[in-house]
């Protein structure tokens, strides 16, 4: 096979995939195994979740999810200083201008 | 670069695509002048003495790098822009992390969105932007336009939707019946990069596999090689997607669509996008696979802006930033659009 048919295989293979797995991706079979895997793979990993957060609870530590949680609050409240530092700095600077 | 670093470029830049991007990054010259929690607002120094006086806030989408838009010398719309006499503006969401997934839509919006505008508008002296959303980052800059509209003189709109319900691949792998997006977000938290790298690659793994035997056969071209690395480190750089803005975002506009039919509330406030008003430019591709192209030009068709143009563009819903084409058609259409405002 000399180097222009082989490209020429090439693209027809790359053409008639492509279409094939267009139409594959949309079709009803295809969404409702990809849907399942995922259904079951996140209860799988719920399921793990909540015997680990379980124990935690019963050992009286805080879980990931308390400690994220906590962790946002903070960050939030950071930023709603930051925007107080500025909004003081901005006034305090008016004031000054105008003596 | 030598053969062995070449041959194995395609693999790393699948596996380590955020070293490589710190790695062969040539970005324009910026100065961070805000931060936030993950955010960084970064502006462009500036190449003429007078630039033009309405700043430039560009935002780009969530789960990809902002990089898009300044990829490398000579594929910069940023880079255009600024030596067009723009003050150029970026918003880099960053990467959140797992207490990120309590930051809703309406944080990103009026929180973080908000405060990039308030900061760029101090600092300037300006009364209000031009705001740019690229993709995602459109339907950001949307939604605070309505929300804010003394703050937006000018709206671009790059690839942003404002319907949700169309022959799009995501629009129909969206869909309640085969996504429980509550299920995902209260297991997972933030969608993690990964699974959206896999869905993204899902979407047409042919093509993965003709551009990797384009790169084999063209290795030995160095330009060929530096512009594969740049293109290829942010397509494969995804970010996790916050989770409670996940929910929000999948839930009211790809599920429910509420956004085109009015009844999209953001922080307490119902959406109408007939409040637009002020000058506004759309821009979209014929061949978008991610924001078919009819979706996103609806937006004016929707608003009262009188001043409302519409730039349909040839080829990808990538390609149109730093496609062959973008250098010639889209960087000066957008820069004359904006200078002349």
């Amino acid at each position: 096979m000399d180097d222009l048919s082989a490209a020429a295989s090439f693209q027809v293979w790359e053409k008639q995939a492509s279409e094939a797995w267009a139409s594959l991706i949309r079709s009803p079979d295809f969404l409702q195994a990809m849907s399942q895997q995922l259904e079951s793979s996140l209860l799988l990993k719920q399921q793990l979740d909540r015997a680990l957060e379980a124990a935690l609870k019963a050992a009286l530590l805080p879980t990931s999810t308390e400690q994220e949680r906590i962790l946002h609050l903070i960050r939030k409240l950071e930023g709603q200083i930051q925007q107080l530092e500025q909004r003081v700095d901005q006034l305090s600077a008016t004031l000054t201008a105008r003596g | 670069m030598k053969f062995e670093e070449r041959f194995w470029l395609p693999h790393q830049l699948m596996s380590h695509a955020s070293e490589m991007a710190e790695r062969y990054g040539q970005r324009t010259p910026s100065d961070v002048i805000y931060t936030e929690n993950k955010l960084r607002v970064m502006r462009y120094r500036p190449q003429v003495e007078k630039p033009h006086p309405i700043p430039l806030l560009m935002t780009p989408p969530l789960i990809m790098p902002y990089y898009i838009m300044d990829l490398k010398p000579g594929k910069s719309l940023v880079a255009y822009l600024v030596s067009r006499g723009l003050d150029v503006f970026m918003i880099d969401w960053g990467v959140p992390d797992a207490s990120d997934r309590f930051d809703t839509l309406d944080d990103y919006v009026v929180r973080y969105l908000d405060h990039a505008v308030e900061v760029v508008r101090r600092l300037t002296g300006q009364p209000h932007i031009t705001l740019h959303g690229y993709c995602q980052g459109g339907i950001l800059a949307i939604l605070y336009t309505v929300l804010f509209p003394d703050r937006v003189r000018n709206l671009v709109n790059q690839t942003g939707p404002v319907n949700f319900h169309d022959d799009g691949i995501f629009s129909l792998w969206t869909r309640e019946r085969w996504l429980n997006v509550d299920l995902i977000v209260d297991t997972l938290g933030n969608v993690p990069a990964e699974l959206l790298w896999m869905t993204f690659q899902s979407v047409n793994p042919v093509g993965a596999i003709s551009q990797m035997i384009h790169f084999y056969e063209h290795m030995e071209d160095d330009q060929f090689v530096q512009d594969y690395v740049a293109m290829n480190t942010w397509l494969n750089h995804s970010i996790s997607f916050p989770g409670e803005f996940f929910r929000k975002f999948v839930q009211d506009l790809y599920q429910r669509n509420l956004l085109v039919k009015g009844e999209l509330q953001v922080a307490g406030t119902r959406i109408n996008l007939n409040a637009i008003a002020c000058p506004v430019l759309t821009i979209t591709t014929e061949k978008d696979h991610v924001a078919p192209w009819k979706s996103v030009a609806l937006l004016n068709e929707m608003i009262s802006s009188q001043d409302k143009a519409l730039l349909l563009m040839k080829g990808g819903h990538l390609g149109m930033t730093i496609g062959r084409g973008a250098q010639d058609e889209l960087w000066p259409a957008l820069a004359d659009w904006v200078l002349r405002r």
